[in-house]
């Protein structure tokens, strides 16, 4: 044996240099734990900066919206809705063919920051009515519009969310078809969820 | 005391107006967030660029960046129409490559500018990018307001072609405003066609 403080000489004691090669259960444990969350990190890291999307592995905006916009019937369906009574100031319509599809994509921008506001006396949700106006009418028709989509932006310009439904449900609720519970489940989405809650709770 | 009355009776009205729009605004906003509530699990799985299989809703969700190009692109393509500047365009088409009523603009300026290579790559580009089912009348419309733009800057009157820097430029040009002006018409031997073809047939004063 070593004297204490010594290490001790694996060539005169075989047993230390057995001991030394051997790892603890828990540092075993340990490594494979840190192995797995690293590759957790690379994975969701990998997923958050749409590695995926840029690999052309899953689809993207940016490959699903390569086509020309139809800008003609994007001003044609603004006309109208100004038409209705609403002021058109910092909304913004793109009218979008989609790759794969025979229908096309309007996508409104609702900017706060640029002077848009909701007409007056809209219904009990304006953004609800707002929909049912992009939805409705001969033009909407005539450009193919399969799905409506409203971004919005707050006061500053940041966008809070963009919240999308297809021209079909949209309509059935216009209709009374479906209440506006059953709407809201058929809503698609993405949203800042920290800007929204700070927006809404903004005086 | 009328017109005192009447402005009260405005400034009212215009607070009042303004409390609903503010209203409004924020009625849409809690919407917005009593869903991003009820469906934190949709958004969880956006974020991380997941998909439900609905390309119109991948799209309609991941269309911020390309309606930012498509803005940036619209105005620098704006900026080459009102000045007959190409680089704008040609930076606006790199931003949004295969968009045909860019392709349309930037081959009519190549044929103003008398480039009858890019005029003709351009004008193919327009061939292959526009999409099957769409109205002709749409590309027929665009190219005969632009074509007579360039018909206007380069002209000098009938019987002369002293403004054109080639017999090629100058047969490009009547050409497509006479099929132009007939497609719009139903008609190729419209009377507008005919006369861009009488116009056509001046170029032949041209060395070819």
């Amino acid at each position: 044996m070593a004297p204490e403080g010594v290490s001790p000489d694996p060539l005169r004691d075989p047993s230390a240099a057995v001991r030394k090669k051997k790892r603890g259960c828990f540092a075993t444990g340990c490594l494979t734990i840190l192995g797995l969350l690293l590759v957790v990190a690379v994975v969701v890291g990998g997923l958050l900066m749409r590695v995926p999307q840029q690999l052309g592995i899953w689809p993207s905006g940016a490959s699903l919206l390569q086509g020309t916009p139809d800008r003609e019937a994007a001003a044609a369906i603004l006309d109208q809705v100004a038409a209705t009574g609403v002021d058109t100031t910092g909304l913004s319509l793109y009218v979008m063919p989609v790759e794969g599809q025979d229908g096309t994509l309007a996508y409104a921008v609702l900017d706060t920051s640029a002077g848009f506001r909701f007409p007056t006396g809209a219904g009990a949700n304006p953004l609800t009515d707002l929909f049912g106006r992009l939805a409705s009418g001969s033009t909407v028709d005539e450009a193919g519009i399969e799905q409506v989509a409203i971004a919005y932006r707050d006061e500053t310009g940041l966008t809070l969310g963009v919240l999308t439904a297809s021209t079909n449900v949209i309509r059935q609720f216009i209709a009374g078809e479906i209440d506006e519970a059953a709407f809201s489940e058929q809503l698609h989405g993405d949203v800042d969820l920290g800007a929204a809650l700070e927006a809404a709770n903004a005086p | 005391m009328t017109s005192h009355r009447f402005a009260g009776f405005l400034l009212l009205a215009t607070l009042a107006l303004g409390a609903c729009s503010g209203d409004d605004r924020q009625m849409a906003q809690a919407f917005i967030q009593e869903w991003a509530i009820d469906h934190a699990d949709e958004i969880l799985m956006r974020k991380l660029g997941m998909s439900d299989g609905n390309s119109y809703v991948d799209a309609a969700v991941d269309a911020a960046d390309v309606v930012m190009k498509v803005q940036q692109a619209d105005d620098l393509m704006a900026k080459g129409r009102r000045n007959s500047d190409p680089k704008s365009m040609d930076a606006a088409m790199k931003l949004r490559p295969n968009d045909w009523t860019y392709e349309m603009s930037r081959a009519n300026l190549a044929l103003q500018l008398g480039d009858m290579d890019t005029y003709w790559g351009n004008r193919d580009r327009v061939g292959i990018d526009f999409p099957l089912g769409t109205p002709w009348h749409k590309v027929d419309r665009q190219s005969y307001s632009e074509l007579l733009a360039v018909h206007k800057r380069l002209d000098t009157g009938p019987g002369s072609v002293s403004g054109y820097a080639s017999y090629k430029q100058c047969r490009a040009l009547y050409d497509a405003l006479a099929v132009s002006s007939g497609n719009l018409a139903g008609d190729p031997k419209s009377t507008e066609a005919l006369s861009w073809r009488q116009r056509e047939a001046d170029c032949d004063q041209l060395p070819h």
